[in-house]
């Protein structure tokens, strides 16, 4: 068939394609449609329940200007709750896990290598931030390992006597939407290599507990890391006993000392 | 080693040093088993602000692989804060500089560092008395003292300043003009004692994380400690206080006079502390105001503060009278225990000596001083502001260890200790930093009398205020010539016409001293890269070439040079020469030869060899009887301070009225000299992050930092920016009378100014603020205002 053919094809049928086009256009409109009515009777685990939306003009609220918007309240969007109380908890699996195999457990290693400098460095965040309080840091970070923000579980604070997060923690992404082009920005790449992390523990033998291949300062709560509930994380595989160092011994290789040990300066009372 | 090495001569102690490794590195390895994974861990001081953390770090293969806080440190205690853990990788920016360079035909070239130091000394020798030293809070003190002694000893030539002029100046004054001496009486420790901490101006949760965290940190363990934050915008510092009082730019004169009025008006000053320790002054002329004024009787003083009334105050400040009220009944209260802290909201002020003044009184008036827990102490923004510009004096008026240029018997003493002829030493104090480079940057026709500076580990073309006439006029004034060392190319290397490579934090030794009198030390852990070499070999290079020369200030009463060192068999080592200069430890030898012009003003530092085994002392550091060396925390207390007269308590021992007291200043409040107006209706106030420390020459080459914070915006009230049409995250364009700047705005960001006033940070490179703001400066310190200037804004 030449292009010849094409043409008298359609000059013949061409009533028919109309009323399909018409057919198809038809559902696609009507398909939109449902597709929002569909999500209001949606059933979220963090929206419990939403009032009906309003349906006359007049009961639309006026959007709040942006500058207000700290103070105002959420107006159309009042329902909406973001208030910690509300997200879900799911208790956490306590009965005996599998071992991370070695592919989990190089995923696991890559994404902790990724938000350090260094092996020893202070994380990253992976997400954005509330740039002037650290109170919004611990409003999750400093809850138990039920809660569930989407489908993650946000790691627990393992010093919790240190309260000024971002002193040591910052965005690794910090200014989004404030970030200048690339083009006038001073960006200089670093050939600094960090150290990298120090494997797996030592064993005594076969069977036996393995060290605890890092230091031990500021990571006292062992479960912020190696808890059931964490995504790609070093976890434990047997989490119903509580007692890491009962079994994990630390290892005095891994504290950073000096070939000279400092001894304190004579001081006052 | 012990402390004994002490009596012991300068050379065998030099001898020893060099024997133990060229590098200067520790004897003493073989005591402590292998490291795990190849990691050597070794102490220094951290590179940036003045708090002076203490780090340990990790060298493997040659480069740092790993940082991290020093346990045993008392300043820290093991703690640090996100630059801290990061400053390993400020070595590591790809761009650092490797070879000297020179410009011709406007680009710039490699050259020799023969070449290199011939050039910088054909330039001083054009013209010596026109060439200036620009230096640092940031140069070790064995930098800045050979730079000072090359200068001053040299030259008899006294252009030689310091970047901590533009930094802690007003403190200084503050100081001497209250105490006789510089520096703080306290000390850190007074934050583990206070029941309440007043921050003066001082985002201390970004600016001094570290010690916030001391203070905050007592809260978690149960202790009850108040929090006031006396500011201009929130800030992440006001999300942990009790009491946030948010005033009117420069009234904070008005609100420290109002609480002298109330301690006085209600009675509640401490009256015994004030007679015996405390005596009274002002200014003889508030148009002239000079360092030591005039004293006046308490009832004058009573008289004066009397107009400052809560009511009348908190018209001026804004801030309500039950805040004032509230000020005035905790330093009123026996009981309380106060510390005030402060750093560039008081210093950065033109009447920043004013400020200083009036909160060291009213901490005087209520004797909240000299306990552990009650005291006035300024912070430091470098690392050896306090140890190298205010300690070795590398300020245009004055000489090592607290002596003037101007005093003939401290001219005298240091022509003495260095072995130089008598009035080698040019009586007339150098020109101030926001002088010297105006000098710099006019025309030499038209005055402008420095023809050369040299610039060691500072980044003026960033942190100049008003850059346009204090910086970037240099441009085209081809009889201009100016040196700069430094690490990585800034916006100073950018108009120089000599750039020098540096070593940088631990390709060298040194020595800091920190905000609280602590001296610290370190040694070289790694090679500099490329060509890069130490600062303080380039001074004395420089200072060998115009030996070579026949520069006659270059040798001392001998005929010998100045910088001559010696190994241990008495034979001179050329340390000039690069191959030699690691022959013996040439930091050592300088602070040896540095430190008894310390004792003078009781700034007794320690020895080298007990610096060495601890992160760190605080001076006066006293030999005991036993032989070891005791630190001291509480100056002027009789229970600390060994120099304080039994059975006095407390003795001001440098009193400026040789009677043993310290004075309780009376200053007016006084408008500033460039407030808000129809034309330019904002306050600007520029600052720092946490992210970047200072230009961020060094905190944008790690990728961390600069992941977290890539560049300035400005910081606007959501009500001002809806007013002029500008949403969060447009582009807007900030002006004052001296230039203007496009940046992002930034509505309820991390700080969070009132209605009309702005602030933006001066880390980027690429939007210099500094082209904005004000040189007018306080007229005692020479301290410009950084913090004030009037703005208008639009959308871009």
């Amino acid at each position: 068939m030449d292009s010849h053919d094409i043409e008298n094809y359609f000059r013949q049928h061409r009533r028919t394609l109309g009323v399909l086009m018409l057919i198809v256009g038809m559902a696609a409109v009507s398909g939109v449609f449902m597709g929002m009515r569909q999500t209001e009777n949606d059933s979220s685990p963090v929206v419990k329940e939403s009032k009906p939306l309003p349906h006359t003009e007049g009961e639309f609220k006026p959007a709040p200007k942006y500058a207000d918007i700290p103070e105002a309240g959420w107006l159309a969007n009042e329902d909406w709750s973001f208030t910690l109380e509300n997200l879900p908890h799911q208790p956490v699996d306590l009965s005996p896990q599998k071992s991370l195999d070695a592919g989990q457990l190089a995923v696991a290693l890559a994404a902790r290598t990724e938000r350090r400098a260094f092996d020893g460095a202070p994380p990253t965040v992976p997400h954005e931030i509330d740039q002037l309080s650290s109170v919004s840091c611990i409003v999750c970070h400093g809850k138990d390992a039920t809660l569930l923000v989407g489908d993650k579980r946000p790691a627990t604070i393992s010093h919790p006597y240190y309260s000024s997060c971002t002193q040591c923690h910052v965005a690794a992404d910090g200014l989004r939407r404030f970030t200048e082009e690339e083009s006038s920005r001073l960006i200089v790449a670093s050939a600094f290599t960090g150290r990298e992390p120090a494997g797996l523990g030592s064993r005594a033998y076969v069977g036996a507990p393995p060290t605890v291949p890092h230091p031990l300062w500021m990571r006292q709560n062992c479960m912020s890391c190696h808890g059931p509930a964490r995504e790609h994380a070093i976890k434990t595989s047997h989490p119903s006993r509580q007692n890491c160092l009962q079994c994990h011994a630390p290892d005095a290789d891994f504290d950073n000392r000096e070939r000279i040990p400092n001894t304190p300066p004579p001081s006052a009372p | 080693m012990t402390p004994s090495v002490e009596r012991r001569s300068f050379l065998k102690a030099s001898a020893l040093a060099a024997a133990s490794a060229a590098a200067g590195q520790r004897a003493g390895a073989a005591a402590v088993p292998a490291p795990v994974d190849g990691i050597k861990w070794d102490k220094a001081p951290c590179r940036f602000c003045g708090t002076g953390c203490h780090v340990k770090v990790g060298v493997k293969d040659g480069k740092v692989v790993a940082v991290a806080g020093h346990p045993e440190a008392d300043v820290n205690k093991g703690l640090l804060c996100v630059k801290g853990y990061h400053v390993g990788g400020i070595l590591y920016g790809e761009d650092r500089l490797k070879h000297p360079m020179i410009r011709r035909n406007g680009i710039l070239e490699r050259i020799s560092w023969e070449e290199a130091i011939d050039t910088a000394a054909k330039k001083v020798m054009e013209a010596p008395e026109q060439f200036a030293i620009y230096g640092s809070g940031q140069w070790t003190i064995p930098e800045g003292y050979a730079a000072q002694k090359l200068i001053k000893g040299g030259l008899s030539n006294n252009h030689i300043d310091p970047n901590a002029r533009l930094c802690m100046a007003s403190a200084v004054t503050g100081f001497i003009s209250t105490y006789g001496v510089d520096e703080p009486a306290g000390c850190y420790d007074d934050l583990d004692a206070c029941d309440v901490l007043i921050m003066w101006g001082n985002n201390m949760a970004e600016m001094h994380p570290v010690l916030f965290s001391r203070v905050i940190d007592r809260r978690s363990r149960g202790e009850k400690v108040t929090l006031i934050d006396l500011g201009t915008r929130r800030t992440r510092t006001t999300e942990f206080v009790d009491h946030y009082m948010e005033f009117r730019p420069q009234s904070d004169l008005a609100i420290a006079n109002c609480i002298a009025q109330q301690l006085i008006e209600n009675g509640t000053w401490n009256k015994e502390f004030v007679e015996k320790h405390c005596s009274f002054r002002a200014d003889a002329d508030i148009a002239k105001p000079d360092l030591f004024g005039v004293a006046i009787d308490f009832e004058d003083y009573k008289k004066r503060m009397a107009e400052y009334t809560p009511e009348r105050v908190s018209e001026i400040s804004g801030l309500p009278v039950e805040q004032l009220k509230l000020l005035g009944d905790l330093f009123a209260d026996p009981k309380v225990k106060i510390t005030s802290t402060w750093c560039m909201g008081m210093n950065q002020h033109t009447r920043g000596t004013a400020i200083n003044r009036l909160v060291h009184g009213i901490h005087l008036l209520s004797g909240k001083f000299g306990t552990p827990g009650n005291a006035p102490t300024s912070l430091t923004g470098q690392p050896s502001a306090c140890g190298t510009a205010r300690e070795v004096g590398t300020l245009s008026h004055a000489l090592p260890g607290g002596r003037l240029v101007a005093k003939p018997d401290h001219r005298k003493q240091c022509e003495e200790h260095w072995n130089l002829p008598e009035g080698r030493i040019n009586p007339k104090p150098g020109y101030h930093t926001v002088l010297m480079w105006e000098k710099f940057c006019t025309p030499s026709d038209q005055g402008g009398d420095i023809k050369s500076i040299l610039v060691q580990v500072t980044n003026p073309g960033q942190s100049m205020p008003n850059l346009k006439k204090l910086f970037q006029a240099k441009e085209g004034l081809d009889d201009k010539f100016l040196m700069v060392s430094d690490v990585y190319p800034t916006a100073s290397t950018e108009l120089a016409d000599l750039v020098l490579p540096a070593a940088l934090w631990i390709e060298k030794n040194g020595v800091f001293g920190n905000s609280e009198r602590r001296t610290q030390q370190w040694f070289k852990m790694v090679e500099p890269p490329g060509e890069a070499r130490e600062d303080v070999w380039m001074t004395i290079a420089i200072a060998h070439r115009l030996y070579e020369l026949g520069h006659p200030g270059m040798k001392d009463k001998d005929g010998n040079f100045i910088f001559r060192f010696t190994d241990d068999s008495g034979n001179e080592v050329p340390v000039w020469d690069y191959a030699h200069f690691h022959d013996i430890d040439v930091d050592r030898a300088l602070y040896d030869d540095y430190r008894p012009l310390t004792f003078m003003k009781h700034k007794h530092l320690a020895p080298y060899d007990v610096l060495k085994e601890h992160t760190g002392l605080r001076w006066p550091v006293v030999k005991q009887d036993d032989g070891s060396y005791r630190e001291t925390r509480f100056r002027f207390s009789e229970f600390d301070d060994p120099f304080v007269k039994k059975g006095a308590g407390i003795e001001f021992y440098h009193s400026t009225t040789k009677d043993g007291r310290a004075q309780i200043w009376f200053c007016p409040y006084e408008a500033h000299p460039e407030e808000p107006d129809d034309e330019y209706p904002f306050w600007l106030c520029t600052g720092r992050v946490i992210e970047h420390w200072h230009t961020g020459t060094m905190t944008m080459r790690v990728p961390q930092l600069s992941g977290a914070m890539p560049n300035n915006y400005t910081e606007i009230h959501p009500e001002d920016a809806a007013a002029a049409g500008i949403g969060n995250g447009d582009k807007m364009i900030v002006e004052t009378r001296r230039g203007a700047l496009e940046l992002t705005a930034w509505v309820n960001g991390r700080g969070r100014p009132p209605r009309g006033s702005l602030f933006i940070p001066f880390f980027d490179q690429k939007r210099l603020v500094n082209l904005l703001t004000l040189d007018a400066y306080c007229p005692i310190s020479k301290e410009p205002d950084y913090k004030k200037c009037a703005a208008r804004i639009r959308k871009a």
